[in-house]
């Protein structure tokens, strides 16, 4: 069979802007949300993971044990590595939550709920 | 070559089936046990809380047990008041040998570690935090502390210490009491522990080998019939928990354990939360190591029956929120039940029978199962090999039951 | 507790065929599902108003697809449709722990017919855990359903006819897909060909898919493995690929690096069947059929009176056999009740039953050339995870079967492989196929995961009230809570 085609584009990192989107994002119908103190917006029905990834965010979370950055895999709810915070709740899936107006979304780092019982360290 | 016939069988593969295989395969008995992995074997079901003075006095798990049947005396018109039952705090001799058990622990995990390579995951922590609710909690509370002699870890807290003790409980209490020797160990690695160690020390074990019944030659048990056959031993040691008093009924003897079903429900990991371990007469609360928060338990007579159901489980989430009001808002991870081996008096069931050779009883632990395994394990093996036990067996053994009721006959 | 004469969880392919039968025999059958709007995973419907939604449909799938959620929309009132609503626990009697958006209640039907299909399998290698490799399904849905790229270039690996799909539909959205890269090898596939020809529509479906890739200048690696991924500033940069021999196994002599920011792979699918097992349904290893599936009989019921088991979540055989079987299950439980007669049921069950049958010839077919292969179960380097939500190594995991940890049960308790938030849905086909590897037990020896309730995320607080409802009203789109 053939060897594999031209090489790839010289940027190896995703662009910040919103090139993956199949069809431009209607603005005067975006649904604002935050995501890490960053303003960005999604399309009306969209779920978190989809807004993110169109937003060129490839990480959705940090384990616990090794920190290591996940993202989407199976994309229907059934892997749960797509977990992120979701307005203070942590363990929630990026794929299966639809982005609401105002929605304050965070990396996860681990298991999350960061601000639990600081006083008593970890 | 013949397989040597074993001194002694073991029926039950858990954690106490494993601790006493441990203890007499140390002493050179050829030990082999037998188990048949039957849904809601304890062992799985347990916090692994170890809460000898808790458990001894009723403030532990089994709180939510003793308001059950105190209501139920009161109904039956026993008692002029539910505060008058004193039923919950346990005699010495029990919580003697839980407390001596419990001690044992962090020695024998250090050595479980080095020899079977098993964490036992024995952490200690805060201790055991019971907050009062009502003022005849506190009653209670106050009645206890009356009970209980110098020495032990039991101390009173108004509510501002507690809260300030324990920052994430509730605002809502009258008061609370703080047993400081109380700690955690994982259940499940504690009795894998104990099987590697007894493995290593010779002995034998065989999995999915149910006993259907023990052979009973006059006044002498010989061995057990299986369902692959008849197996020879010298003394059969009956640690088949919530199933004992089945089994010891195929050779007509009593052992009067019944199953009393515990659901759980575990949540998803946390950040350490939790300086001790809860108890409420709504749930008890212990954070495990990786972070889980386990919530228990319910105790029901339902016979074997171990399906979760939704008002044990809309309950136990009741009184966790109560107690812990940030719960509310994490994940469950799992939620199933086990069969404590119950007894009527709330003390195991050790030593041998009346009137019985080749037979030891090593059951009945009801909720103190992993904390008393370690000493039980003793007992029971210089029982079988006729060294002194080191602590009085009498106040367990099985022909207690018969005496009560000759007393009650005849008084 | 809410009384119901039929519930179906699940409305895919299966579950709405088998709701339309129902509706139309005179019974209000109840369906739920957790996602906004049925369709299930193959059918999923694109948010509407969406660029997606208003589009035609691109295929013929799409095209039938689109008129049975149609036609399920059709049915109106008829059916009681509760959608954003997850099953999270069997209780016994078939009762069900339903979580809703208001709260959560247990529902008691007569006859429960439970269509909750599959997802996919990737047994685990180096790399697989870096964003930017997925499933097939998940690459497909993004840009079919939300019309989003993955990434801007992408290879699609893996095993099965899926896969042509993917690599085509992500091709036509504009993402330069460098390879498609199959277990399976070519002569196989020519060899079945004269079985393949009792489905033509399917054989020229899978030929029309194959020319479309080559004349997009994809190529086609048959008989070749993804064995690694590279990853640079925790994204996926390139992966390995490597020719295989008969059994799978790459090699790696020969491997060569395709530089790509998508890895879509998988090899296959494995039934759901957490609500299966939770209603106390008999289990059988099939491997030709995703693995573990409940046993049913040819009408779909299984080991459990009155629990039916019907599309992929019964054994993987694709969406045509999806709405056969539910349609089945439909009229069975239709006569069962006495809403249909056996006279009018049995001419109406023949026909379904000789296509069924020919279908079957045909993916039997299938099944040989794409059968799994052992190798990829070997594709794991030491420290490769094998349990992605506990983080446990491959290394950490051998070792604990080593010491007897050959069932999920044991291991889990020795190593925490399964204690994560998927229960092992990821680890355990593979786990498991491993675990026969090394140790020579059989499947049904080493067992299948055991679900424990919740099978869906719940929270403590979830479960504080039990919520009354009686007859739920239409929904009107996505509620305020969104999906749970």
């Amino acid at each position: 069979m053939s060897a594999s085609r031209s090489p790839a584009s010289a940027e190896g990192s995703r662009p910040s802007t919103n090139t993956s989107r199949l069809a431009s994002l209607d603005r005067s119908r975006a649904v604002r949300f935050n995501f890490d103190w960053q303003e960005l917006e999604a399309a009306p029905g969209e779920t978190i993971a989809v807004a993110l990834l169109a937003a060129g965010v490839s990480s959705l979370r940090t384990t616990s044990k090794k920190g290591e950055p996940r993202g989407l895999f199976c994309n229907m709810g059934v892997c749960f590595d797509c977990l992120v915070e979701v307005d203070g709740h942590a363990n929630q899936r990026a794929c299966q939550t639809i982005v609401r107006a105002g929605m304050q979304v965070r990396t996860q780092r681990g298991h999350g709920y960061t601000d639990v019982a600081p006083e008593l360290g970890e | 070559m013949r397989t040597p016939t074993p001194d002694v069988l073991i029926v039950g593969g858990g954690v106490i089936g494993f601790a006493v295989a441990y203890e007499l395969a140390r002493r050179k008995v050829k030990v082999q046990l037998l188990d048949k992995d039957l849904p809601g074997r304890a062992t799985s079901a347990s916090a692994g809380g170890l809460w000898p003075v808790g458990e001894a006095v009723g403030l532990g798990c089994g709180v939510i047990y003793q308001a059950t049947q105190a209501a139920k005396r009161q109904a039956a018109g026993e008692l002029e008041n539910a505060e008058d039952c004193d039923d919950g705090i346990l005699p010495a001799p029990f919580r003697d040998l839980l407390v001596a058990s419990n001690a044992l622990f962090p020695a024998l995990a250090k050595e479980m570690l080095d020899t079977t390579g098993v964490d036992m995951e024995f952490r200690t922590g805060g201790g055991l935090l019971f907050a009062v609710y009502d003022e005849q909690e506190q009653a209670y509370v106050e009645r206890v502390t009356r009970a209980l002699p110098a020495g032990l870890h039991f101390e009173r807290l108004t509510p501002e210490e507690a809260c300030k003790f324990e920052p994430q409980l509730t605002r809502e209490l009258v008061g609370a009491a703080l047993l400081a020797g109380e700690h955690q160990v994982n259940p499940m690695l504690t009795a894998e522990a104990f099987k590697r160690a007894a493995l290593l020390h010779g002995a034998q074990f065989r999995h999915d080998t149910y006993v259907t019944r023990l052979r009973r030659e006059g006044d002498r048990i010989t061995g057990v019939e299986t369902e692959g056959g008849f197996l020879p031993a010298g003394i059969v040691i009956n640690a088949a928990g919530a199933w004992s008093s089945q089994l010891a009924a195929t050779a007509g003897l009593a052992c009067p354990v019944f199953p009393v079903r515990g659901q759980i429900v575990l949540t998803h990991a946390l950040p350490h939360a939790l300086r001790a371990c809860l108890s409420t007469s709504g749930c008890y609360i212990a954070q495990k190591l990786h972070g889980e928060v386990l919530i228990g338990s319910t105790t029901e007579r339902v016979g074997f029956d171990v399906s979760v159901t939704p008002e044990g489980i809309a309950n136990l989430c009741r009184g966790a929120v109560r107690a812990l009001p940030l719960v509310r808002f994490v994940g469950i991870k799992r939620v199933w039940a086990g069969l404590r081996p119950g007894t009527e008096d709330e003390l195991p069931i050790l030593g041998p029978a009346p009137g019985i050779e080749g037979y030891v009883n090593a059951t009945g632990a009801f909720r103190t199962g992993i904390v008393a395994a370690p000493m039980t394990a003793r007992l029971v093996a210089q029982c079988v090999v006729g060294e002194e036990p080191e602590m009085p067996l009498a106040p367990f053994l099985v022909e207690r039951f018969a005496k009560r009721e000759l007393a009650s006959t005849a008084g | 507790m809410i009384p119901r004469r039929v519930v179906i969880v699940g409305a895919g392919p299966a579950g709405m065929s088998a709701a339309l039968v129902l509706a139309e025999a005179g019974l209000r059958p109840t369906v739920l599902d957790e996602n906004p709007r049925p369709g299930g995973q193959i059918f999923r419907q694109p948010p509407e108003g969406s660029a997606a939604a208003q589009a035609p449909p691109k295929d013929a799938t799409a095209q039938h697809g689109a008129e049975l959620v149609k036609r399920f929309a059709a049915a109106g009132a008829r059916i009681e449709l509760m959608n954003l609503t997850s099953v999270w626990a069997i209780f016994p009697e078939r009762r069900l722990a339903i979580g809703h958006r208001e709260g959560w209640q247990v529902v008691a039907p007569e006859q429960l017919v439970l269509a909750t299909g599959a997802y996919e399998y990737t047994p685990p290698f180096p790399g697989w855990t870096l964003p930017g490799v997925m499933t097939p399904g998940g690459a497909q849905s993004l840009v079919k359903t939300w019309s989003v790229r993955p990434g801007k270039s992408a290879v699609v690996a893996g095993s099965g006819p899926f896969l042509l799909i993917v690599a085509a539909q992500l091709a036509a959205a504009g993402v330069d897909v460098r390879a498609v890269v199959e277990l399976a090898r070519q002569s196989e596939f020519l060899r079945q060909t004269p079985r393949l020809l009792s489905s033509p529509g399917l054989l020229f479906e899978g030929a029309g898919m194959l020319r479309k890739l080559r004349d997009a200048g994809i190529p086609m690696l048959w008989g070749h493995v993804v064995c690694a991924a590279q990853g640079e500033n925790g994204a996926l940069r390139s992966v390995s690929v490597a020719p295989c021999n008969q059994d799978g196994e790459p090699e790696r002599t020969r491997a060569r690096t395709i530089e790509v920011d998508t890895l879509a792979i998988g090899y296959g699918f494995v039934p759901r069947i957490e609500l299966a097992q939770l209603a106390g349904c008999e289990l059988e290893f099939r491997d030709d059929l995703g693995g573990w599936i409940p046993k049913t009989n040819s009408e779909g019921e299984s080991s459990v009176p009155k629990v039916w088991v019907v599309g992929d979540g019964g054994g993987v055989s694709g969406s045509v056999v999806a709405e056969l079987e539910g349609e089945l299950a439909g009229l069975a439980i239709a006569e069962r009740l006495g809403c249909l007669d056996s006279a009018t049921v049995a001419r109406r069950k023949h026909p379904l039953l000789a296509r069924l049958a020919k279908l079957r010839r045909f993916r039997l077919a299938l099944d040989t050339v794409y059968r799994i292969r052992p190798g990829i179960a070997r594709l794991a380097a030491k420290d490769t995870l094998v349990c992605r939500c506990e983080e446990l190594t491959c290394e950490e995991a051998d070792k604990a079967v080593g010491f007897g940890g050959n069932d999920f049960r044991t291991l889990k308790v020795m190593s925490r492989l399964g204690m994560g938030p998927c229960q092992g849905r990821m680890c355990w086909p593979a786990m498991m196929r491993r675990i026969a590897d090394r140790t020579g037990h059989s499947m049904e020896h080493i067992g299948p995961s055991r679900f424990r309730p919740p099978v869906r995320p719940t929270t403590v607080g979830d479960l504080l009230q039990l919520i009354p409802f009686e007859d739920h009203p239409e929904p009107a789109g996505a509620s305020a809570r969104g999906a749970r």
